[in-house]
């Protein structure tokens, strides 16, 4: 016989959305988490101190391109914004036009790759297929408006590498055409499907006190209700002319519940809204050169002789990203730099939105925050009472979650 | 709160060095604004109270590091105001630790957000957070060497490990000697 009738499971750890990976201990009683504790500490890749020590200002922001590879504009975009702000360096209107239009291209592809795979997780792999699938039409411009599908190498301190010319405008609003016709579809399938109310809703809840004590940023706090965006709050590129406002589950259904359904409101009225400000930017961009120096020996030497700190903070996809940099006079590379990805501020939460729920809502759950799910790939779960230990799979946790979607579609 | 009205309170309660970057965005010109403020360690935390005052739940972001030599900076980044268009304001409090004595108070009981960043900082530059009570390890593995610092400039950086990096990048280096 057994007294202590809790058992602890441990997710994780490998977890490549996260510039390190993550492990979640939790501590369950039957089916249900009684304890949840976070871990990180399994390889830290050190991107800040390469910054620090061994490139110069220009060669970071391909280092910062590779902090994570669905945000490969948010981080350099921050970074650049943020070493501009230390230099004083004044960035043309166009090149604050351009880099609004890729940071929203970059915002609809990491929605929909998400509505992907939070459809995967609960088992509704015709979603899956169907969300990635128009996320190619997407992948298609990002790739014929900057060359390249994935790292966009755009950003440079004082502006951006290429322009937006007149046929690739054309060839970003057929795309945003295309998305605003299927949009319904999208919509229907998303948020009014059966299964996936009701997987979804008032499943992984998180209050608005919480969101607002635990500092969650993104698509998470504003599903709590918390109105907070950068687009909106202190806007930066061409943002400030746009007027954006943070969307919250409330503009859709009238009310706050804080769950993994209102994640979903949020992300998809997200993507219209990225249609939106992608038109009215290319509707409005003003003409003119794309960089403050195009010289990039003498943009080198000037910010070698800079001095300075500043701050850089952009919305990315997952929420308010944040860079800080020091330039020190005479120095080539950064003296100090520090990045804060926004799912950084989204891990305390998952604390709160865990506690109660089963096992098998673990995917979706961890997922409606937007990291990468392969933390999944290893589960080990400790009977500690019986010092047995044995190995729960990625596929063994997904089978669970795909059995309570069907043991709840019999009930309907 | 306008961000001269911040201004002027801080300069009201607080002795220090204040600092206001503006930077303007788009054909409008549409200004946001940064505040850098250098506090001394003891008047802190009740700094981080006074943020309480312009906003309920003021939003804390991050902890910086920069390695000044004999000292170290730590940067705490907050917003406030956020929520509105165009009203949100960047408050970022500086206070610099002498290395001989990297101790300072934890905000954790305050803003519960702090948690991660004050864990972070304590395994990558060494600080000690009085009041912080999980100091395990974060990013950094649990087999982590005590006295090792990756985010100094000093002795205690393990630069050892750097170069066995570069040793095992390199092709076959390992196996030919």
């Amino acid at each position: 016989m057994m007294n202590d009738p809790s058992f602890v499971i441990s997710v994780g750890p490998v977890h490549p959305a996260l510039k390190e990976p993550i492990e979640l201990v939790l501590r369950v009683e039957g089916e249900r988490i009684v304890d949840v504790d976070v871990r990180c500490s399994q390889a830290h890749r050190g991107i800040e101190w390469l910054g620090m020590n061994r490139n110069n200002a220009i060669q970071t922001i391909y280092l910062a391109e590779r902090v994570c590879g669905i945000c490969n504009v948010c981080h350099p975009y921050c970074m650049v914004m943020a070493v501009e702000d230390a230099a004083e360096i004044d960035v043309p209107e166009r090149a604050h036009y351009i880099r609004t239009v890729v940071a929203e291209l970059e915002r609809i592809h990491s929605h929909l790759l998400w509505a992907g795979v939070a459809a995967h997780e609960i088992g509704f792999d015709t979603v899956f297929h169907y969300t990635w699938a128009l996320r190619e039409e997407i992948m298609d411009t990002i790739e014929f408006v900057t060359g390249n599908r994935v790292t966009k190498g755009i950003m440079m301190i004082g502006g951006v590498r290429r322009d937006i010319t007149p046929e690739r405008a054309e060839r970003i609003r057929r795309a945003m055409r295309y998305y605003l016709e299927k949009f319904s579809k999208i919509e229907d399938i998303l948020l009014h499907d059966t299964s996936i109310m009701m997987r979804t809703r008032d499943v992984g809840i998180l209050t608005r006190e919480d969101a607002l004590s635990l500092c969650a940023v993104g698509p998470v706090a504003r599903a709590s209700g918390v109105p907070k965006d950068v687009r909106q709050d202190s806007p930066y590129g061409a943002y400030a002319d746009i007027g954006v406002d943070a969307v919250t589950p409330d503009n859709y259904t009238g009310e706050v519940h804080g769950d993994v359904y209102d994640r979903i409101i949020v992300r998809l009225l997200e993507v219209k809204q990225s249609i939106d400000i992608i038109n009215a930017a290319l509707d409005n961009i003003p003409s003119g050169p794309i960089l403050w120096e195009s010289n990039y020996v003498k943009l080198l030497s000037i910010l070698k002789r800079a001095e300075g700190e500043g701050i850089g903070r952009v919305e990315a996809p997952r929420g308010e990203d944040i860079h800080y940099v020091r330039l020190e006079k005479g120095r080539e590379s950064l003296l100090s730099w520090k990045i804060r990805a926004p799912t950084y501020n989204n891990v305390l939460p998952w604390i709160p939105m865990l506690l109660g729920a089963e096992i098998a809502d673990v995917p979706i759950v961890a997922a409606s925050t937007d990291p990468c799910m392969s933390c999944l790939n290893r589960v080990t779960v400790v009977d500690e009472a019986r010092g047995n230990e044995f190995y729960l799979t990625k596929e063994k946790m997904h089978e669970m979650s795909i059995l309570k979607t069907r043991r709840l579609m019999r009930n309907v | 709160m306008h961000v001269q009205e911040i201004l002027s309170k801080i300069n009201d309660n607080f002795r220090c060095e204040v600092k206001l970057q503006t930077r303007a965005a788009g054909v409008k010109r549409i200004e946001r604004h940064e505040i850098f403020v250098r506090i001394p360690r003891e008047k802190f935390r009740d700094f981080v109270k006074f943020l309480f005052e312009i906003q309920d739940h003021p939003h804390f972001s991050v902890i910086s590091a920069t390695d000044l030599g004999d000292k170290m900076e730590l940067l705490y980044h907050f917003t406030v105001d956020y929520g509105k268009r165009n009203e949100e304001k960047v408050i970022t409090v500086c206070v610099s630790l002498p290395k001989d004595d990297l101790r300072i108070e934890s905000i954790t009981d305050l803003i519960p957000g702090a948690h991660i960043s004050e864990r972070e900082i304590h395994e990558m530059v060494g600080v000690e957070f009085s009041g912080l009570k999980d100091t395990r390890h974060f990013f950094l593995p649990d087999d982590w060497p005590d006295g090792k610092y990756p985010w100094r400039r000093d002795d205690t950086f393990p630069g050892e490990m750097v170069n066995k990096l570069y040793e095992t990048w390199k092709e076959g280096c390992g196996d030919d000697e």
